[in-house]
């Protein structure tokens, strides 16, 4: 059988130079938007399938890379009515363009898709329904998402392999895992060495050990993607990156209005107040999770 | 570098100063995460004006003032000789033991001098003896035995007394008849008043840690952490302190390695900055070891490679410096790094004309000068020519000089023309081929002191010949790159070739830059896109050119890099559609001066040679010949042999050994071939000698392999032999490393079977108290080199006389130990007549033409305090008004001047716009928020409206994109009145914005002519916010 496959990243040794990034478009035959396009937005996209944020604001570390967890029971795979996405026994889920189509009105019902992938994904949405690649072949909106360069290993879909060309050989082979022989991109490329590529268990385990000496203080991961760090985390990896990008606007909309300043403080107090307690109760709860006392 | 990106992996503690490796040498982090998260825990320590992503990676960071290195080092060096020597028992001891050599591992057993009859000896303090190379004469050598001589530093030579010392003392002495004079005189221990650690003591006794807080705006305990640092991570404190080195990778194996790049080098003080790591590192023992060494972290694959090739304005390949205009040959090779050429017992000059006796350096410039102005025929058997009457004067039984080579098919008559008597071999006399020599037979027929004439072949130039050679090498140095745009603007230079270059980006004060590039007549653009440079404003008469490059990968070639390992790129693919490599346009360029007559004076020189010509035509006998293209036809037809062939990145064979390349693959190997042959053979890279060797049996020794292992290959840039992983000996067999595959530089033979070292300063120790201005070379060592002294000292504030307490005289013994000076623009004026700025050249630092205008404000100073520079005149001469530091930064996403990366889809996304970052405090001053587009305004240019027009693009010029820092002072990128911008856009590409150089001043370092980019005023204004664009 085979090994449940994951992705693992350090979080203090990631620097953001965008190293995987670059990789992944380029394996996947992805254009970069440029300011004659539109305007730059560095979010998981169609044709941007893992994005390194910082944790801080203006570009300071802890970066977190994002893309697709490839979850255990993934929501997308179960709603999709075309079977095209797919949860393959080594753990990548991944989205078969052949099978995809998200303008393809279904005969018994006379219904579409409803990109309910995009919408149901329990992680902020990674699925994206759009052009592909610069491959003729997937320039028609198609959903697209990390495929853990799956198919790039020849172990499944053949059509992705031969547009995608072959997998990267691995730079380490790990003993009792065959598929460590090919890396995705991203990781083949990381210039820090800060990501891993491992059996799930593999990965769990040193997790649970702290890199066999107890040094990991936080980590977190599901699926097919882990982080981990030895300093205590203030925010923890987000299942959406962007939400910030979101709240920031809105937030310093609020407070340039007359109202907005008056009421800051008590609201900052208030909610404070909420997350702390928030805070402690969801610690309480890992507590009790993890058999302490309560 | 000292020492190699994978020798990071040794290192116990990380002092990255002005450096961010994190953003700009992305690959080195997977060494030093290595260091850091393995057993050793090493230690990252970061100092820099801004809080880099690698500052927010590291253990301690240290935030100060730009321009500001010098003086932080110094308060360090200052706090480890006085309470980090008191503080830490251990390492006083240690330190004491070390540089007084009170151990046998700390005193040298084997260094070479030579005495004043020019003999060679072996001298040996440890057992109070010498041997010549000869093994005779045996005998006690005086005074510098009991002392034992130092082996890494001169930190306890004795220094002339007097008010301005120029030199050590020297002194001489005698064992039997031999003399040696012009030794140093060394102290018995560094608690000698005279000696040169009592004078660098002294000159960093200025920097107390409050003195140096203030200078750099950081807190007194900062100097003391870093202190502390460094005296936990040094030789004296490491687990192997006083014996044999055993494994780097052991837990408590301590070493500190310097990281440093442009921050460091773009100041008016670089060089300055650079040697006082120099003497930090000395100092605490972290030269020559695994793990520790000075490292200039590298912008691009080759800059190591293109600065051994000498393309400076100022050095030819092999650093060796230009030939002066009135250098004659012995001027010019006795000083090189090589062995002493005069005086001679054999007589003076004659000696460096004998290729075989000629050291390093020098047999490479006599291999440079015979192989690039004539065909080079010593060393390439076959090709020869023969020496009509030469006429000898036979006395005795002395072996007369043909050649100082080998000869052949000798023919000796009385008279010229082969008249008069025909004399006999062996009968008459006796030739040495080999020595190149002739022996009159005492009873043959030649009557002593007759004058015979010789006629022979060989493959020898004589001392003549090379004269001529040599005549015809370029004396003196061209323009520097900042002079050379004000040479254009005046019309004094009418055309440029540009090549793989972008000036019109990466050049500070892009006003002279531009007008520069607008006057020329003829402006020639070799690149892979239409650059900046080559799409800038030109004259209506102007012609421009642009030549379509091949990229990097499209053609082949050694690259060297930042660890000086020489290692051979093969091209992925044959050039696109009709770009040509730079080989195939260099050597068309060489065909073309040549039929238009341009080499002339070449075979016009040949042709005084009579039958040493090399032929008629300069481009067959120096290119074609030599590396194959005949300049003008099909470059993919030129085909090689290659001894190893070709292998893909896996190890796959493409190209079997001894089989054939074609185009770039043949030429590069051609040219690799004649620069890294080893230097007996013809070599004329001295610094690569045994790159390209044949005799593969050079092998790794058997104390490692437990039996000796061959090259596998030739062309030892192609050598992927990746044992010995992550060892002192850095993968000793990968590549090649100069000098003569040495892995750690200046390791006194201590990495086990790395090669021992002697490449040092003429008195075979590190020297840290060089002598200012004229170079002393003293001729007492066998193998030496001259050395250059730095050009600067501060143009205040310096006296070694005067007492510590003169609180007007803070420099004592500078220009011999580098002193803080300020930048030219500079926010601390009060500093700046303090300790003056770095000039020996005074104003001429920032360079003028006839529209310049230099303004002090302080009319009571010399002109050159205080001033803003500027050629335009359109500037604001209120210094207050120009409150902020100007800092220029890089991106990890944009390379260089960004032809490349703006051309890239990819990057451009990832940062399409250039930027400012700017402290929350300034920006709540200036009114600026997150977003804003700014103009940034300097005494020389704006970042706006003064742009456009100067391209063929409109509208590109924004301003920079604001960056304004969050949260506490400490945790922001920049601090308050600095301001940083990364210079990698302009008005081309797939992604443009403002230029950070049209604001940049060009004052620049005395010595190398880098420029400061990291320090100059400037002034900020909103331009728009960002909704409205």
């Amino acid at each position: 059988m085979a090994n449940v496959m994951a992705i693992v990243q350090d979080a203090d040794k990631c620097m953001r130079c965008n190293g995987c990034v670059i990789s992944c478009k380029r394996t996947w035959k992805m254009k970069g938007i440029v300011p004659a396009d539109n305007k730059p937005n560095q979010k998981v996209t169609s044709n941007q399938r893992v994005v390194i944020k910082p944790q801080r604001r203006v570009d300071t570390a802890p970066f977190i890379r994002y893309s697709c967890w490839h979850c255990p029971d993934p929501p997308c795979a179960r709603r999709c009515p075309w079977k095209a996405i797919v949860k393959d026994a080594a753990g990548p889920v991944y989205i078969d363009p052949d099978l995809c189509d998200p303008a393809k009105i279904d005969p018994a019902t006379g219904l579409t898709c409803g990109r309910v992938c995009q919408t149901d994904c329990g992680r902020g949405g990674y699925p994206k329904i759009g052009a592909g690649s610069s491959d003729p072949a997937y320039l028609a909106p198609k959903a697209w998402k990390c495929t853990m360069c799956y198919g790039r290993a020849g172990a499944v879909t053949p059509a992705l392999t031969a547009k995608y060309g072959f997998a990267l050989p691995s730079k380490e082979i790990i003993a009792g895992v065959p598929e460590t022989e090919h890396q995705p991109a991203c990781v083949y490329t990381c210039p820090a060495k800060a990501m891993g590529y491992d059996s799930q268990a593999n990965i769990i385990s040193m997790l649970n050990t702290g890199l066999g000496n107890g040094s990991i203080v936080s980590a977190v991961g599901d699926g097919g993607v882990f982080w981990f760090s030895r300093k205590y985390m203030l925010i923890s990896p987000k299942a959406d990156p962007f939400v910030e990008d979101h709240v920031s606007p809105m937030v310093s909309s609020l407070l340039s209005g007359p109202f907005a300043k008056a009421a800051l403080v008590p609201t900052l107090v208030a909610g404070g107040l909420l997350a702390l307690a928030a805070r402690r109760a969801r610690i309480q709860e890992e507590e009790i999770a993890a058999g302490g006392e309560a | 570098m000292t020492n190699h990106w994978a020798d990071l992996d040794n290192a116990s503690m990380f002092f990255v100063m002005g450096a961010n490796p994190v953003e700009n040498h992305p690959a080195s982090m997977a060494h030093v995460n290595a260091a850091r998260y393995g057993a050793k825990k090493a230690r990252l320590v970061v100092v820099d004006p801004r809080k880099t992503r690698t500052a927010m990676q590291a253990d301690l960071y240290v935030r100060i003032r730009p321009g500001t290195n010098i003086a932080f080092i110094n308060g360090v060096l200052n706090y480890i000789f006085t309470e980090g020597y008191t503080n830490n028992p251990t390492f006083a001891a240690n330190f004491d033991m070390w540089h007084n050599s009170a151990h046998a591992n700390f005193y040298s057993n084997g260094r070479a001098f030579r005495d004043d009859a020019g003999s060679n000896a072996a001298l040996v303090p440890a057992t109070g003896t010498y041997a010549t190379s000869g093994a005779t004469g045996f005998g006690p050598i005086g005074a510098v035995a009991s002392r034992g001589w130092p082996k890494y530093t001169d930190s306890r030579f004795k220094v002339a007394a007097g008010a301005a010392p120029v030199d050590y003392q020297r002194e001489t002495f005698t064992v039997g008849t031999r003399v040696f004079s012009n030794f140093p005189v060394v102290a018995d221990t560094i608690g000698d008043p005279d000696c040169v650690m009592a004078k660098l003591k002294k000159h960093v006794e200025w920097y107390t840690k409050e003195v140096t807080a203030d200078i750099c705006g950081c807190a007194p305990s900062d100097i003391a952490a870093v202190g502390e640092e460094f005296i936990a991570n040094c030789r004296m404190t490491s687990s192997d302190f006083s014996a044999a080195l055993s494994t780097p990778q052991a837990v408590d194996y301590k070493a500190a390695t310097i990281m440093y790049a442009m921050g460091i080098t773009q100041h008016t003080s670089g060089s300055q900055n650079i040697r006082d790591f120099a003497i930090l590192q000395t100092m605490l023992g972290n030269m020559g070891r695994p793990g520790g060494g000075i490292n200039a972290l590298r912008g691009i694959h080759n800059v190591q490679g293109s600065t051994d090739m000498g393309v400076l304005f100022d050095l030819i390949p092999g650093y060796s410096g230009n030939p002066g205009t009135t250098a004659t040959w012995n001027d010019y090779v006795n000083p090189l790094f090589g062995n002493r050429t005069h005086p001679d017992a054999t007589g003076g000059a004659v000696f460096a004309y004998k290729p075989g006796v000629l050291g390093l350096q020098q047999r490479g410039f006599y291999n440079m000068v015979t192989s690039w102005f004539g065909p080079q025929w010593n060393g390439r058997p076959g090709v020869g020519h023969t020496v009509t009457d030469q006429a000898v004067t036979m006395s005795n039984t002395t072996a007369k000089q043909l050649r100082y080579g080998t000869v052949s098919a000798v023919d000796v008559w009385s008279g010229a023309g082969g008249t008069g008597t025909h004399f006999t071999a062996t009968t008459d006399y006796t030739i040495d081929a080999a020595a190149g020599t002739i022996t009159r037979v005492a009873t043959g027929g030649i009557t002593d002191g007759q004058v015979v004439y010789v006629t022979f072949t060989t493959t020898q130039w004589s001392a003549a010949e090379i004269d001529k050679l040599y005549a015809l090498w370029p004396k003196g140095n061209g323009n520097d790159h900042i002079t050379t745009f004000r040479e254009m603007k005046l019309g004094n230079t009418k055309a440029a070739v540009v090549w793989g270059q972008n000036p019109a980006v990466t050049e500070p004060n892009q006003s002279v830059v531009r007008d520069g590039l607008e006057a020329l007549d003829l402006l020639v653009v070799v690149d892979i896109f239409a650059t900046e440079t080559a799409m800038c404003k030109r004259q209506a008469n102007g012609v421009t050119y642009l030549l379509p490059a091949a990229a990097h990968v499209e053609e082949a070639g050694s690259v060297t890099n930042s660890g000086r390992w020489i290692q051979w790129r093969q091209r992925a693919r044959v050039p696109h559609g009709n770009s040509k490599a730079d080989l195939e346009l260099l050597l068309r360029f060489a065909k073309a001066l040549d039929t238009a007559g341009a080499f002339s004076h070449i075979t016009d020189q040949w042709a005084t040679m009579g039958t040493a010509s090399p032929g008629t035509s300069a481009y067959d006998v120096l290119y074609k010949d030599q590396y194959g293209y005949d300049g003008t036809g099909n470059f993919e037809a030129v085909t090689r042999a290659s001894a190893d062939g070709i292998k893909d990145a896996f190890g796959n064979v493409v190209i079997a050994a001894g089989g054939n390349v074609t185009g770039s693959e043949a030429v590069a190997e051609n040219i690799f071939q004649q620069m890294g042959q080893p230097l007996a053979s013809g070599g004329s890279l001295w610094l690569w000698t045994e790159a390209y060797n044949t005799a593969t049996a050079s092998a790794r020794p058997a104390s490692i392999e437990g039996a000796a292992v061959d090259w596998t290959t030739v062309n030892r840039a192609k050598s992927r032999d990746n044992v010995h992983k992550g060892e002192a000996l850095n993968y000793p067999r990968w590549g090649y490393s100069w000098l003569v595959n040495r892995r750690v530089l200046y390791n006194n033979s201590e990495v086990p079977s790395d090669e021992a070292d002697t490449f040092v300063a003429p008195d075979v120790v590190a020297r840290l108290f060089t002598v200012h201005p004229a170079s002393t070379l003293v001729n007492y060592a066998f193998t030496y080199r001259a050395y250059n002294t730095l050009k600067d000292v501060p143009t205040k504030g310096a006296d070694a006389t005067v007492a510590k307490t003169d609180a007007t005289k803070p420099h004592k013994y500078a220009g011999r130990f580098p002193a803080h000076t300020e930048p030219i623009e500079t926010p601390r004026r009060d500093l700046a007549h303090l300790y003056g700025r770095n000039t020996a050249l005074g104003a001429a630092l920032v360079k003028t033409d006839t529209n310049v205008a230099l303004w002090s404000n302080d009319a009571s100073e010399a002109s050159y305090n205080d001033p803003l520079y500027t050629d335009t005149g359109t500037w604001n001469k209120d210094a207050a008004s120009y409150p902020y530091v100007l800092t220029t930064i890089r991106c990890v996403e944009h390379f260089q001047g960004g032809p490349i990366t703006r051309n890239n889809s990819w990057n451009v996304e990832a940062e399409p716009v250039p930027w400012i970052e700017i402290n929350s405090v300034d920006a709540r001053r200036e009114g600026i928020k997150d977003g804003d587009w700014v103009n940034i305004i300097t005494p020389r240019s704006n970042s706006t409206t003064l742009q456009e027009g100067r391209t063929n693009k409109t509208g590109w010029a924004k301003g920079f994109k604001a960056r304004v820092g969050v949260g506490l002072q400490a945790n922001q990128r920049v601090a308050p009145g600095v301001v940083a911008i990364p210079w990698h856009w302009g008005d081309q590409g797939l992604g443009t914005g403002s230029r950070a150089n049209d604001l940049c001043i060009d004052s620049f370092d005395a010595n190398t002519i880098i420029p400061e980019y990291k320090a100059c005023l400037c002034r900020i204004t909103t331009v728009l916010s960002d909704e409205t664009l």
